[in-house]
């Protein structure tokens, strides 16, 4: 993100910045390095959300049912490309170019939870 | 070279005098009037209020709006070089710029 007064913040323009990084490395097609480049700006993204968040006022009030879209888009987000980057094989739509092929290793589910604010990853058992 | 269409945009909330905004928007052939509203609201001014939810899928039925004068869906109006005048629906209550009620009363929140 560009450094942006609050003044001129658009929520709109960033909604369609984060869905172009999610698009761009967080597609069927994943790298470490590309998904820790999205999350790297989802994080940075979360964290300036709070100053920004435009005063509610207005009718129908677009800028700031944006904001409130963004608070969950980037938690999302984050959520998806957390679990890429943990899941070190390929399977069905998810498809690492650094780790190629299906790990029987890997025949798990990923949980997630929020705690404190951050996120927390383990893997679970399919259920039978 | 993309073409130029000319958007005049009516806005305003009740209780306020109208005013018209005006809105220069680079569009390729076939890119309908909500691509240009939308376009408005990242580029320019994202307290434009606009309805949508479908995104040009003529699915949601929710972005009539009036375009030079005749009622239509923004998402299945495509936008052509020279002026285009945008206004919200004559008939509905106005919420704000191009937003009206159109839900029918017994599938309104309550106010």
């Amino acid at each position: 993100m560009e450094g942006r007064a609050s003044s001129d913040f658009n929520p709109a323009a960033m909604i369609e910045r984060l869905q172009a990084t999610m698009q761009d490395d967080v597609g069927p097609f994943r790298t470490r390095a590309g998904l820790e480049r999205a999350l790297g700006q989802l994080r940075a993204l979360r964290a300036a959300l709070p100053s920004l968040k435009p005063a509610a006022g207005k009718a129908y009030d677009t800028a700031l049912a944006d904001w409130l879209d963004l608070d969950t888009m980037t938690r999302v987000g984050e959520c998806v490309a957390a679990a890429a980057l943990a899941r070190t094989e390929s399977r069905g739509a998810h498809q690492r170019d650094d780790f190629p092929g299906m790990d029987p290793q890997w025949a798990r589910n990923q949980a997630i939870a929020l705690e404190r604010g951050a996120l927390r990853i383990e893997p679970r058992a399919v259920p039978a | 070279m993309s073409a130029r269409a000319t958007l005049v945009i009516r806005r305003g909330a009740p209780g306020e005098a109208p005013r018209e905004q005006t809105w220069e928007v680079p569009f390729e052939p076939g890119q309908s009037v909500l691509d240009a509203l939308r376009w408005i609201r990242a580029q320019h001014d994202a307290t434009l209020a606009i309805r949508y939810s479908c995104t040009n899928a003529n699915t949601c039925k929710e972005c009539m709006v009036r375009i030079d004068g005749k009622t239509a869906y923004a998402c299945t109006a495509r936008l052509r070089e020279g002026k285009m005048r945008i206004e919200p629906l004559p008939n509905k209550s106005l919420v704000r710029d191009l937003v009206t009620e159109i839900a029918p009363p017994d599938e309104r929140l309550a106010s």
